[in-house]
């Protein structure tokens, strides 16, 4: 049998691509992932909208500070069915079967994932048109917020994956993809990471977490506007190890 | 290497210590239809996973249509069609996008993936449920819509993992019949409990217990030793697939 004709990069890439597409479907297809986007939505802009118009404060950095806390809940709740749902359907084995590898598969899932955290963000928009009408606006700051939130769902995504990878249960992936979430972006809140410096007074253990392993000090300063390359190369590193890991997991389920 | 079937050499795997296949040597020439026989927990299924690809061997070594399974797992997985022993069907999908799907992984595009979905609707009778969900057809359809699915990129090696099961007796009947249509081109190897299924479309038998090979015989053959020893094929089967291991270890 002739078949298409692409080779090398191409055929790796819409290996992803239709990995992706596929999942982007299945997604649509159920309640969850819709759920998911209204609760999030409704979850972020409500307690923002009403700060605003008790503040009267023209600044979208409030909205985009309380994101990570949203995100760590509602993401976890797209991401818990990615592979737990195919171990639930039997059809792990038919993903195995197929001519790709386990990191296209990793990657197919997570961008199908991160397509509808995008079509989430789009979604919030409405809020700078709010900000917009009410005075002048700092573009910049919306850019690096936008920018951060992105950069996160992305980890919060890939973090969820490999979870869900690793377990057979969807609310098990649930809980602990939130719990860990929550828990890393808490070692970056100044109130825990002093209390843990206070522990380890020598070592000053809660410091050097919140600077080199919870991504909050990273999406504080994003939502900020300030977007440096640490924050970056921080964010975009654990993602890369998360997908690592799930595609050692997937690896692992062959033996 | 330049066989084109299935080359099985030395094939090992073990679930936490225990062997499901110990040491298992067999090949299947293209043109081959070969029934896998064996009781539950025989190392069929096993075996037919580790040549799809979906299971690492311990040790030995795959060559499906002459690639190492090993060595190029995504090329070989290319020239493979599996159907698994439970369909691996994504419910919320359409039976059309479930074929477009599968053909699309395996590299196939526009006219001829239309020519292949029209083709395996019509033969495997899925035109009522070809736009329909997955999670809407009977269990008789979902097994055809996974042999579809197997056979949609027109593979050299076609590995079934119980096919007709949940079939009735006339989607059996079509199986078959479509079975020694597409043989000739292709190396075939199935696992069943059903030993009329074998006689009616195989050309060789392999039996399995406990991991290892009991039986390779062509089908001819036995039903000549059968004759002559004024018994019958399943007869012959039963007595191989009852054998203890250390009859085996014994010459």
């Amino acid at each position: 049998m002739t078949t298409g004709s692409r080779t090398g990069r191409a055929a790796w890439s819409r290996g992803v691509y239709l990995v992706a597409r596929r999942e982007a479907q299945a997604t649509l297809d159920s309640n969850v992932a819709v759920a998911t986007l209204i609760v999030a939505l409704v979850a972020s802009i409500a307690p923002f909208v009403q700060g605003f118009f008790l503040s009267g404060v023209v600044d979208a950095t409030p909205f985009f500070l309380a994101l990570p806390w949203t995100l760590a809940l509602c993401l976890a709740a797209l991401s818990m069915r990615l592979w737990s749902e195919e171990v639930r359907l039997r059809t792990m084995e038919t993903w195995r079967a197929l001519p790709l590898s386990p990191l296209q598969l990793v990657l197919g899932k997570w961008l199908s994932a991160l397509l509808l955290h995008a079509v989430y963000l789009l979604l919030t928009t409405p809020v700078l048109l709010l900000l917009a009408a009410h005075g002048p606006v700092e573009w910049s700051r919306i850019a690096g917020g936008y920018m951060g939130s992105l950069l996160l769902g992305a980890w919060l995504l890939a973090l969820g994956a490999w979870i869900s990878s690793t377990t057979r249960d969807q609310t098990t992936a649930y809980v602990l993809s939130a719990l860990t979430a929550l828990a890393l972006l808490a070692l970056g809140d100044l109130r825990v990471w002093t209390v843990i410096d206070g522990w380890f007074p020598h070592a000053q253990a809660g410091s050097w977490l919140a600077a080199h392993l919870s991504p909050l000090s990273a999406c504080q300063s994003l939502a900020r506007g300030l977007v440096g390359l640490d924050a970056v190369v921080l964010l975009l590193g654990q993602t890369a190890l998360f997908l690592w890991l799930n595609q050692q997991s997937l690896r692992a389920k062959t033996r | 290497m330049t066989h084109t079937g299935i080359v099985v050499e030395g094939l090992r795997h073990s679930y936490g210590g225990r062997p499901a296949v110990d040491g298992l040597s067999f090949s299947v020439q293209k043109g081959e239809i070969v029934g896998f026989l064996g009781a539950n927990g025989a190392g069929k299924t096993t075996t037919l996973r580790t040549i799809a690809g979906t299971l690492e061997p311990d040790a030995g070594s795959v060559h499906v249509a002459g690639v190492d399974t090993r060595r190029e797992p995504l090329v070989a997985r290319t020239k493979t069609g599996y159907l698994a022993e439970h369909d691996g069907l994504w419910d919320g999908m359409t039976t059309r996008a479930v074929l477009a799907f599968h053909g699309a992984v395996r590299g196939l595009e526009g006219a001829l993936l239309e020519q292949r979905l029209a083709w395996l609707s019509q033969r495997l009778e899925l035109v009522p449920v070809f736009d329909k969900r997955v999670r809407e057809c009977s269990l008789g359809f979902r097994r055809r819509i996974a042999l579809a699915a197997a056979l949609v990129h027109d593979p050299e090696v076609v590995l079934l993992d119980e096919p007709t099961h949940g079939l009735d007796p006339l989607q059996t009947r079509a199986f078959r019949a479509l079975l020694l249509e597409i043989a000739p081109h292709k190396a075939v190897l199935f696992s069943t409990h059903v030993l009329q299924e074998v006689e009616a479309v195989c050309t060789r038998v392999l039996v399995l217990q406990t991991g290892r090979l009991v039986l390779d015989a062509h089908l001819r053959d036995l039903r000549l030793q059968a004759q002559a020893l004024h018994c019958t094929v399943e007869d012959l089967v039963v007595r191989a697939a009852a054998r203890t291991q250390a009859e085996v270890a014994t010459p």
